[in-house]
């Protein structure tokens, strides 16, 4: 039989942990962009959890705490297979804030016509972006966290999310113009 | 607002981080700029874009299951106060001695590599100890009413449950939830049978694996029966309802048997009308 501290904790497991399986498993799905690999992700993560499940203080904190552990984990991962791309130098994204006339440019500059882009180009535009760019956009547009979440998450000042968040959409509509030109070229 | 403002703040409005104050002001720059609108409208698509994608996708079925198993496992690992550990240090051995034993006769049962023993009778268990272990607590609702609970449940999962008519004295219905087996959705159901607990799960037909199942016919009725970490289980078919009736307790086979047999024989639950769901039963 198991004792009710037990059966608490495998509750704790089930209410606080297993419920965000689905969406862990769509993030480390962008992350790794290979089936085995995101299952093996979101295993170790939830294992890893439930061995850490005193450390989550407050149930309301329980998603945020579950990502940042998939991010470790996948971090030292990928920090481990060296034939993989890894990150991006991060000096001066994180320095220089973008400037609004920046903004302006890059909103007018991509002033393009998308509303016709398949969600298969987004998702194999999503997966060129450099890691640190990445990453945001999974943690903001597949697990649906505030910028105050990705900024604990990510260990970053609230502005460097947003700045991320900016340059990583900027790359994408750059990737989906780039993939729509080269798709409307005539053979 | 200018439109040197109204294009910095599109991000965060679209993501939601602006006050009401700041979206309001954000509206009243669109009214009146069709080249801010066309650039918002252009932008909004692509933040909606990037949360379609993906959407769709599904994690593997057997993957909660797996990690629950795993997890099911490594219960035994879990740390005391130091104090504590050494005086219970036999106590954990001898546990984790059991769970791995009786996972290894599970694999042995089913015939399948280790990772995989019988993930159904492995969810089965988890969830009779998850939900029937501390009495009322995992329930969403707590009654001894059958006809109440099963037109409660039904009422979220869409399809009806037919429960035993206990017969005993001291045995009782604790309560309920709304569960999943196999994920489908399914009704849960918790007794108490001679003061110990047994779990029901009901659902619409699914494809049990009946590999790694025993199975019998006991008085006409066709029950699969399984055994994980000391806990009987079993499930059957009731196939002029197409439903899939399943139970675990910790007792003894004869006792579940019973319960099954129970079951399988009793008639649809009698459905109370909709003012006394509505007065008795708490919504969560």
């Amino acid at each position: 039989m198991k004792s009710d501290a037990e059966r608490l904790r495998l509750e704790q497991f089930e209410n606080q942990v297993l419920i965000y399986v689905k969406d862990l498993h769509r993030a480390a799905l962008r992350l790794t962009d290979q089936l085995s690999d995101a299952e093996d992700l979101v295993q170790e993560t939830c294992l890893r959890a439930f061995k850490s499940l005193e450390q989550l203080r407050q149930p309301a904190a329980a998603k945020a705490w579950v990502f940042s552990i998939l991010r470790s984990i996948f971090l030292r991962q990928a920090e481990r297979a060296s034939s993989r791309p890894v990150l991006v130098s991060l000096e001066d994204i994180d320095a220089s804030p973008l400037s609004v006339s920046e903004a302006r440019r890059d909103a007018y500059e991509n002033f393009l016509p998308i509303q016709q882009t398949l969600v298969e180009e987004v998702r194999r535009a999503t997966l060129t972006l450099p890691l640190v760019y990445r990453e945001t956009v999974v943690l903001a547009h597949i697990a649906g966290f505030s910028y105050r979440e990705m900024a604990q998450i990510l260990g970053v000042p609230v502005g460097t999310v947003m700045s991320r968040l900016f340059r990583a959409r900027r790359m994408l509509r750059a990737s989906l113009r780039e993939s729509r030109s080269r798709s409307e070229t005539p053979r | 607002m200018t439109c040197h403002e109204f294009l910095s703040a599109i991000d965060p409005y679209l993501d939601d981080e602006l006050s009401v104050m700041e979206a309001l002001d954000m509206h009243k720059h669109l009214l009146g700029c069709e080249l801010c609108r066309k650039v918002m409208e252009s932008e909004a698509t692509l933040h909606s874009l990037l949360r379609a994608e993906g959407v769709d996708d599904e994690a593997p079925s057997s993957l909660r299951t797996r990690i629950l198993q795993q997890a099911l496992a490594r219960d035994t690992e879990v740390p005391q106060p130091r104090s504590r550990r050494f005086t219970q240090l036999q106590a954990w051995l001898a546990g984790a001695a059991l769970v791995g034993l009786l996972l290894a006769v599970a694999v042995m049962l089913v015939g399948k590599r280790p990772a995989d023993p019988a993930p159904l009778a492995a969810e089965l268990a988890a969830k009779h100890l998850l939900y029937g272990g501390t009495p009322g607590t995992a329930l969403e609702i707590n009654t001894s009413e059958a006809a109440q609970l099963a037109g409660w449940l039904e009422q979220r999962l869409g399809f009806s449950a037919r429960l035993p008519q206990l017969s005993r004295r001291d045995d009782r219905l604790v309560g309920g939830r709304v569960s999943s087996v196999a994920d489908a959705p399914a009704a849960y159901l918790l007794y108490a049978l001679r003061g110990r607990p047994v779990s029901l799960f009901v659902t619409q037909p699914t494809a049990f694996a009946k590999q790694g199942w025993t199975e019998r016919i006991v008085d006409g009725v066709e029950l699969y029966t399984a055994s994980l970490g000391g806990i009987r289980l079993v499930w059957w078919e009731d196939e002029a309802e197409h439903r899939l009736y399943a139970a675990a307790a910790t007792g003894g086979d004869e006792e579940l048997l019973e319960f099954a047999l129970l079951c399988a024989r009793s008639g649809p639950a009698a459905k109370p009308g909709p003012r006394l769901l509505l007065e008795t039963l708490p919504m969560v």
